[in-house]
């Protein structure tokens, strides 16, 4: 089921397409086309109304991210080589931040502007007056964000590097924001303040070794140009000495003045205490108690609102892991930002998110080791889930997904061989040994230390149900993704949810299931049953965990699910639990679109099924369409010829004939053959309420943009829309529900035979009103030859015989599968369970079996 | 030693053209250095922004070489402003590109700025030129002499005549003169006003025009490109024009621009060159090139016109589009009579983007270029041991 519209999966395509070529044209250093490329591309996501928000805010950063890595590989470089291109660094940096500022994107711009001054700051090269002029633009800036308090600091670093004071306006400013401040201050405290303000800046831009130094030479350099009250504030800030002595005394004062700050809503300038305070702490005690501190102050801002500042002080620390933490695999730093994506994924604004998701990616490095190696998987799993609420996923964390699910969640080393390949390069030699892997496993996992723990607890939730199995369950998947679910235990308890933390995207999936279907689109050499495995790792572990409880060997019942899905793309049948193929093993069915609210479960069967009163049925047959009409000349044969011809149909009609004659539960039959199917006979006998079975054989045609007025042709040159059918059986005077076979084939408008596409053909049946039939069987492909004939029959057997809808699709495909796999001779005494799936089932048998869908509540019976 | 002080002391041959400039040693088979002519300003960006303090007077300080030469230039050339100096006539430029690479001749400290230097002069060149030109080699750099050839001469030269009309199709300057066993004369010369650039300009205007393309930017090195690699020249425009309306697609070429946009382009192809003689689809009163040619031919007697229509070259940049020599010919047929016609042979020889200098190394090795030197008065003055003062690296001279 794929939840991002077609449109936007082309956009996509293109846009991916477009990056790569822009990225490659910034690598040849041709930055007039890359900035065109990348510009214009901007603006076209801009201008588009379909691509929501937060869509867009990730667009945006992967263009940003280009100008971005080509900046760092242009360093890297000059470390190198010890050479420097500075034309081509100066030039990117200009056409970035232009192009930052076309995106009105300040904070970045910003950002990137103090990143340039502290890395260039203390370079020999550099000119200061060019730095200076720098400064001054970008302090023209940051005023007009309205960010005083790095407004006031840059103006100190100005005068810092000038050795003056420039009377400049924003000096003024600043110099008023100061005062504006500190006079909202305790006097007492005031000076302590200034100190860790300007001791912070010193520090940030690595101006003095001695912080002390630098504040006095500051203080040298301001005090005949300062404001009569501000200079009072500087004269006592000789006086003002912090030491391992009086650090304790110090930062308790501190607290209290930071909740203070807080309260006065001073904010921005909890952050400068903050940062003072860890940087402190890390001196005079260790890194251990600097983090605790740190994290407890995230979540009191977290706490109170104060997100940017909290994703400052995250961005700080991060900053501090970067430069302290020297391991290759920096743990600290992933956690970091995991966390960091945990706390601001709740958030109507995103662009916390996505920026700690940014970060988090970006210090994601290849793992080294068994350790790294499971937490580098958990993490990818994480991002994993988290893209799929909100941004698009690439590839590679599809199949790493994958691969943590296979491996360490699931341990199926089998499919894990499957998906190595498709890993990211540098990590595939590190998995050659995948026993050796999963023999350490649990002190493994045990070794690893998580920040949040939330996942873990979320799954927890049926612990006390661990015996306790599932009769139902409903599951619905709506447009945008969401996953709820609904269901019964054995004690007829029941149960409710939604997930949270894991959407459904199923674009890679849809891909290798095209793939395998249809060859569309050569993706891998999976097999329909490894696919299935694929197709289960798909859904979050909360799912999974209820799909264990559906267990059909304990259970005298069938279990049924019943799916309700806003879209279709994938049949859930395939799902391989690793304990066999759902079609085999549950009564599944489907609903498009909202279901009947008041019925979404029913009690399942009990087995063996009463069919004591044994009923006969009535049944309608219509077809095969086109097998008269319409017909265009052939000039070289000099007749006419069918336009439609579908021979197939032709021995279907046949089959379903002989088989409803030879039925026993079959009391009246009427075909609708040759010139007698038309219009009106049609409609008047699906109109009628005589007709249990509706069998239907023919083509249909496809309409794109109207699915509901997709149509049968009829032999009178009429004809018959899937809304007629719908309407006339709603019409339908004896409020009989008739169950209906679209035993079809889809052919566009044009006449050419179309691919199974689940989600356009689901768009047909979702008009269906449920309580004005029993249900539907669809094919779910074009493939009509003597098996699928065969597995009908079997399916007609068992509805006819009494088992609901679902339980006739699974006994059908249970049978079909038995004798089609084991022979006749060796038949006896042989079950489902004794088939090797893998080694006994070719992949053709999987997918007729696998040809008929049943949509409608699956616990539904004939009439 | 003797032999290595001969060889190091040749001369110099200098080829200023409009698009390249180039350098070598006189005898030599090829120029040692072919480089475009144009230089760029680290100071002088494509993009400026007006937002922020430009980023690179962070990193551009005062003793940072600033302006960037020939190849070096091209590097960059969608980063920086470039220039052409000849263009702009900007010597002081000429004289740093020429050190920056004369430097890279890796000529012997002992032997710097010894060697006499023949400059390939065209026709079209003004006097003032070439005094400035002496000015700065002999005056300013302090080279022993400097001797003027004239570039036709070099073409005939360089193919084994004394005899031919030399059509050359330059960037910047397009000119042709007639020459009649090793003589001519002024009114068997004249400069032609469409050259490269103007072509480039008409081809950027084709594309650009054109809404079927969608195209509303290409830069000029782009449309330079695009224009070497895919004109070519059609005996009948107009009908080809036709045909390609109608559906031929031989045709169609695939542009694909750094950006990732194909485009296919046909009937501009054959356009390309249509200015040369069509000159009103430039918006130019002026005569065609073929027509022009003619005149200066029939300027000679009527019994040398067989001689001259038999050795017309093509030369020049421009001169490589392809089949242009073949329309050249058809087009001459209709200023001659049916048995001139006949004789008419148009001569594109291959590498004749460096025929003018070859030409010059010719000249030198059959000791043509013994006259016409300009000997430099000041180390005439000198005594042989006064010690030179050499001149400095490019980028540390001072603009004047």
């Amino acid at each position: 089921m794929s939840f991002q519209n077609e449109k936007l999966q082309e956009f996509l395509k293109y846009f991916e397409k477009q990056i790569i070529q822009g990225r490659k044209i910034l690598k040849t250093g041709n930055h007039r086309w890359a900035d065109k490329l990348l510009t214009n591309l901007y603006f076209e996501i801009k201008k588009t109304d379909w691509i929501n928000p937060q869509k867009k805010d990730q667009l945006y950063t992967a263009i940003n991210n280009s100008w971005d890595k080509y900046l760092q590989s242009l360093v890297q470089q000059n470390k190198e080589d010890l050479t420097f291109d500075v034309i081509k660094y100066y030039d990117s940096y200009n056409r970035y931040f232009g192009f930052l500022a076309k995106q009105g994107n300040y904070y970045e711009l910003i950002r990137h502007g103090k990143d340039l001054i502290k890395s260039y700051i203390n370079h020999p090269g550099i000119s200061i007056t060019g730095l200076i002029k720098f400064i001054n633009s970008l302090s023209d800036l940051i005023k007009d964000e309205g960010n005083y308090h790095e407004l006031l600091e840059y103006q100190i670093l100005k005068i810092y590097l000038l050795k003056s004071v420039s009377l400049s306006t924003n000096y003024y400013f600043s110099m008023n924001f100061l005062w504006e401040f500190l006079s909202k201050v305790e006097p007492s405290k005031r000076s302590l303040l200034l100190y860790i303000f300007l001791e912070n800046v010193g520090i940030s831009f690595q101006l003095k070794e001695n912080p002390e130094e630098f504040i006095r030479e500051i203080r040298n350099i301001m005090k005949i140009k300062l404001s009569p009250e501000l200079k009072n504030e500087f004269s006592l800030l000789l006086r003002i000495k912090i030491d391992e002595n009086n650090f304790s005394r110090i930062f308790t004062d501190l607290e209290n003045l930071l909740m203070y700050l807080n309260d006065i809503g001073e904010s921005r300038w909890i952050l400068s205490l903050i940062e003072n305070f860890f940087i402190k702490v890390t001196q005079y005690n260790n890194l251990d108690d600097a983090v605790e501190f740190i994290r407890k102050y995230i979540h009191f801002l977290i706490e109170r609102n104060r997100f940017e500042i909290s994703f400052n002080v995250y961005e700080f620390l991060g900053e501090y892991f970067k430069e302290h933490v020297k391991d290759t695999y920096n743990f600290l730093l992933i956690e970091h930002w995991s966390d960091a994506c945990n706390n601001f994924r709740d958030l109507k604004e995103k662009k916390y998110l996505l920026r700690s998701l940014e970060e988090l990616q970006q210090c994601i490095s290849t793992p080294s080791n068994s350790k790294q190696i499971f937490h580098c998987f958990h993490i990818s799993d994480f991002i994993w889930r988290l893209k799929t609420e909100f941004f698009t996923s690439e590839k590679f964390e599809f199949w790493n997904m994958m691969f943590y699910r296979a491996f360490f969640e699931e341990k199926d080393l089998n499919l894990c061989e499957k998906i190595i390949k498709f890993l990211p390069k540098k990590i595939q030699p590190l998995l050659t040994n995948l026993q050796e892997l999963q023999d350490n496993l649990e002190q493994v996992q045990e070794s690893v230390v998580f920040l949040d723990q939330q996942n873990e607890r979320l799954h927890s939730i049926f612990n006390e149900k661990q015996n306790a199995l599932i009769k139902n369950l409903s599951i619905r998947i709506k447009d945008n993704g969401e996953i709820g679910f609904y269901g019964k235990f054995d004690d007829s308890q029941e149960f409710q949810d939604v997930i949270k933390d894991e959407y459904w995207n199923d674009v890679y999936l849809l891909k290798i299931y095209n793939n395998l279907f249809w060859n569309r689109e050569v993706e891998t050499d999976l097999s329909i049953i490894e696919f299935g495995r694929l197709l289960y790792l798909m859904l979050p572990r909360k799912l999974r965990q209820l799909f264990s409880k559906l267990n059909v060997e304990d259970l005298d019942y069938v279990p049924q699910i019943y799916l309700i899905l806003d879209k279709m793309t994938i049949p859930f049948d395939l799902i391989n639990d690793g304990d066999g193929i759902f079609s085999l093993k549950f009564s599944i069915g489907y609903s498009i679109g909202e279901p009947n609210l008041n019925k979404i479960i029913s009690e399942a069967p009990i087995l063996p099924l009463n069919q004591s009163k044994q009923k006969k049925y009535n049944t309608l047959v219509i077809g095969c369409l086109n097998l008269m009409l319409p017909s265009k000349w052939d000039d070289a044969i000099q007749k006419n010829v069918l336009m439609y011809p579908f021979n197939e149909g032709v021995k279907e009609l046949n089959h379903i004939i002989q088989y409803f004659n030879e039925s026993s539960f079959i009391d009246q039959i009427t075909y609708l053959v040759q010139e007698n199917i038309t219009r009106d006979k049609f409609l008047n006998n699906v109109s009628s309420g005589n007709y249990d079975i509706i069998h239907i054989i023919g083509n249909l045609f496809y309409s794109e943009t109207n699915p509901k007025n997709s149509f049968f042709l009829t032999n009178d040159y009429q004809i018959v829309s899937i809304s007629d059918i719908i309407n006339v059986l709603k019409a339908n005077l004896n409020h009989k529900k008739s169950f209906i076979c679209f035993n079809v084939r889809f052919l566009n408008l044009l006449g050419n035979k179309l691919h199974s596409n689940l989600i356009d053909f689901s768009e047909i049946f979702r008009n269906f009103d449920q309580n004005e039939i029993t249900g539907m069987i669809v094919r779910n492909n074009s493939i009509f030859n003597e098996d699928t004939r065969y597995l009908l029959s079997y399916i007609y057997n068992n509805l006819t015989g009494g088992f609901n809808q679902g339980v006739s699709l699974l006994k059908g495909r249970q049978i079909y599968l038995l004798n089609k796999v084991i022979p006749n001779n060796e038949k006896a005494g042989k079950e489902l369970k004794n088939i090797n799936m893998q080694k006994d089932v070719s992949e053709e048998i999987l997918i007729d079996l696998n040809s008929f869908l049943l949509f409608g509540e699956p616990w539904k019976m004939l009439e | 030693m003797e032999n290595t002080n001969e060889e190091l002391l040749r001369p110099l041959i200098l080829d200023i053209g409009s698009a390249n400039f180039r350098l070598g040693f006189a005898g030599d088979d090829l120029p040692e250095i072919v480089v475009p002519s144009i230089y760029a300003d680290i100071t002088d960006p494509l993009y400026k922004s007006d937002l922020i303090s430009e980023v690179s007077e962070i990193f551009i300080s005062d003793n940072l070489e600033k302006q960037l030469f020939g190849i070096e230039a091209l590097k960059y050339k969608d980063i920086l402003n470039y220039h052409e100096f000849v263009i702009e006539k900007n010597y002081n430029v000429l004289k740093k590109f020429f050190l920056y690479y004369y430097y890279q001749l890796d000529i012997d400290q002992n032997y710097l700025f010894q060697q006499p230097i023949i400059v390939l002069f065209p026709f079209t060149s003004s006097e003032s030129e070439k005094n400035k030109l002496q000015q700065i080699f002999l005056n300013e750099l302090n080279f022993p002499r400097i001797n003027f050839i004239n570039f036709s001469d070099c073409i005939l030269t360089a193919l084994g005549k004394k005899t031919g009309v030399v059509i050359n199709l330059g960037e910047q300057n397009s000119f042709v003169s007639t020459y009649l066993h090793g003589y001519s004369n002024i009114s068997a010369r004249e400069y032609f006003p469409i050259a490269g650039k103007d072509i480039t300009d008409y081809f950027m205007d084709l594309i650009l025009f054109n809404k079927k393309y969608k195209i509303n930017y290409i830069d000029r090195w782009i449309a330079r490109e695009i224009k070497e690699k895919s004109s070519i020249c059609v005996l009948n425009p107009q009908e080809t024009q036709a045909r390609i309306k109608s559906g031929l697609t031989s045709f169609d070429q695939e542009v694909r621009l750094p950006d990732g946009d194909i485009f296919t382009i046909n009937y501009e192809r054959i356009m390309i060159a249509e200015p040369l003689f069509k000159p009103n689809l430039i918006h130019l009163d002026i005569v065609e090139l073929p027509k022009l040619v003619a005149q200066l031919i029939k300027s000679w007697n009527r019994d040398n016109r067989s001689e001259l229509l038999q050795n017309i070259i093509i030369s020049g940049g421009t001169s490589l589009i392809k089949d242009l020599a073949k329309r050249l010919k058809v087009e001459l047929g209709n200023f001659f009579s049916k048995k001139l016609r006949d004789e008419i042979k148009v001569i594109a020889p291959t590498g004749r983007e460096n025929m003018g200098w070859i030409g010059a190394s010719l000249l030198y090795t059959r000791g043509l270029t013994s006259k016409g030197w300009i000997e430099n008065p000041k180390i005439q003055n000198k005594t042989q041991d006064s010690k030179k003062i050499l001149p400095t690296h490019p980028n540390t001279l001072e603009d004047n």
